[in-house]
């Protein structure tokens, strides 16, 4: 964490304040200003409503607060604080989850054919848009052959070509992520490209497989 | 650029597209195990499962990078409460469960006793003329009885636990609710805190709390409810309108099962907020 000692050190006296009971609701009140902006923040990028952000900005500092006798390293506040943030977002996840899966849902294109068939009269609702049963087979074996050719690559290789791909991180972040250095990220998915390359070459030419990762 | 479907990098982008639509794992590490591994403190071969993993869940890679830019924020950005802020601590005020117990504390209590009876020396040094039977004698009189009471204190005491106690939603209304696994309270905890979640709101927040066990039952009145003295009535704090917090003390209740029942204070007749099972066990 780069917080300058000066801060880490106030936040470990406002930790261990609110432990001992000693000033506790201004110790509770200063750390709910150090850090109620990033928590809100951290909602907010997930998508909620200015107001769920507040609601859940609320429980995790009530969460934090009844919990914080079991923090045992006050310098790891930060962190702690985090995870418990983390937690009540996969909490109101499984929540929103839980609450979806006893709603009831139907397709628009089930209500289609459902009331075409009630009618002698009613005309295809649409048309097909299958694709051509040959080309649909050439396209799932090339894929195929492709995720064959990704599963063979190195381990770390892999995992910097799946968080490029699937995820479409950058560099730096995969880096962040994998804990090694975006040089090492750059270099791994140039050889990713390369290998993958070869496999393609009786597909296509070089000039075309440019800047595929 | 290619966009060649057939080539390698419009093959590429249809797998990515493919994977996407697919659901990531079921299963996700925790946000402790997360940063846990961000802090390299796990074994090398739970490291690698965390690397495997964060290669195919994006929900997991997005959560660690945040928490990663969370932790790595300036401090100047931290500090800077305003207007709303206040108003927003005003609402957690209300809501503070006060100062928590503290493991040093318990443990002073715990050790003073250990500390007499460890020093049967000392007396003997300070009183030179006793005789060596009244020595014994008199240390049997203080030790044994102290080495009762900090055995008994002594015994393992878990640290303070939380438990998130939820209603099915979706059940509410039919006429058999799916049995839930009892939670499990440890005797032995410091604390347990039951955080109690509702199936349903109850806005004027006038909540009526009853701990049935073995058939009586002891309510906790809160916010106007009368509290009954038959049994130590739990301490109940209202977080919201569907949230309220339950603390029970170590040893608070005997093992066994119980059940808390949430009611509107004004119709305790009508069907319950809220139906809780847990048990309390012996370690």
């Amino acid at each position: 964490m780069t917080l300058t000692s000066s801060a880490t050190d106030r936040i470990v006296v406002l930790v261990e304040r609110i432990q001992a009971g000693t000033d506790y609701e201004s110790s509770c009140r200063e750390l709910y200003h150090l850090f109620r902006r990033r928590v809100a923040g951290f909602f907010a990028a997930r998508g909620f409503s200015f107001d769920e952000c507040a609601g859940l900005t609320q429980e995790t500092f009530i969460r934090v607060f009844l919990g914080i006798g079991r923090l045992h390293s006050a310098p790891r506040f930060a962190t702690w604080l985090f995870e418990i943030a983390a937690n009540v977002y996969r909490n109101e996840l499984r929540r929103r989850a839980a609450g979806k899966r006893d709603a009831f849902e139907e397709s628009i294109e089930d209500l289609v054919q459902t009331e075409a068939a009630g009618r002698p009269d009613a005309l295809p609702a649409l048309s097909s848009k299958a694709p051509d049963p040959l080309a649909e087979t050439l396209r799932r074996e090339r894929l195929e052959c492709l995720r064959a050719e990704l599963d063979q690559l190195p381990p770390q290789m892999r995992r910097c070509v799946y968080l490029r791909l699937y995820q479409d991180l950058k560099y730096r972040e995969i880096a962040a992520l994998m804990n090694i250095s975006i040089e090492t990220v750059k270099a791994h998915l140039h050889q990713a490209q390369k290998r993958l390359k070869v496999a393609f070459s009786d597909r296509q030419d070089d000039e075309e497989s440019q800047g595929a990762l | 650029m290619n966009d060649e479907p057939g080539g390698l990098a419009g093959s590429l982008r249809e797998l990515a597209s493919e994977a996407r639509r697919r659901q990531g794992p079921d299963a996700h590490p925790s946000p402790e195990t997360l940063t846990a591994y961000d802090a390299g403190e796990l074994t090398p071969a739970a490291a690698e499962d965390v690397r495997e993993h964060l290669a195919v869940c994006r929900h997991c890679a997005r959560l660690l990078l945040d928490l990663q830019s969370l932790l790595d924020a300036p401090v100047a950005d931290l500090e800077s409460p305003d207007a709303e802020a206040d108003a927003s601590w005003q609402a957690i005020r209300t809501r503070l469960p006060g100062p928590p117990e503290r493991a040093g504390r318990r443990h002073e209590t715990r050790g003073a006793p250990w500390e007499a009876a460890a020093a049967p020396g000392t007396p003997r040094r300070a009183w030179p003329r006793l005789s060596v039977a009244a020595t014994f004698a008199g240390f049997v009189l203080i030790a044994v009885p102290l080495w009762i009471v900090a055995r008994h204190l002594s015994s393992p005491e878990l640290p303070p636990a939380m438990l998130e106690l939820s209603t099915p939603e979706g059940h509410r209304g039919t006429a058999e609710p799916p049995p839930l696994p009892p939670a499990t309270v440890h005797a032995q905890a410091a604390s347990t805190t039951l955080l109690l979640r509702l199936a349903r709101p109850q806005p004027d927040l006038r909540f009526r709390v009853e701990l049935l066990t073995a058939g009586a039952a002891t309510s906790a009145g809160v916010a106007g409810a009368p509290a009954s003295r038959a049994l130590p009535a739990p301490a109940v704090k209202i977080v919201d309108s569907r949230t309220l917090v339950l603390v029970l003390a170590r040893r608070q209740l005997s093992p066994g099962r119980y059940q808390l029942r949430v009611l509107d204070a004004e119709q305790p007749s009508a069907e319950p907020l809220g139906d809780f099972q847990f048990q309390v066990v012996e370690p």
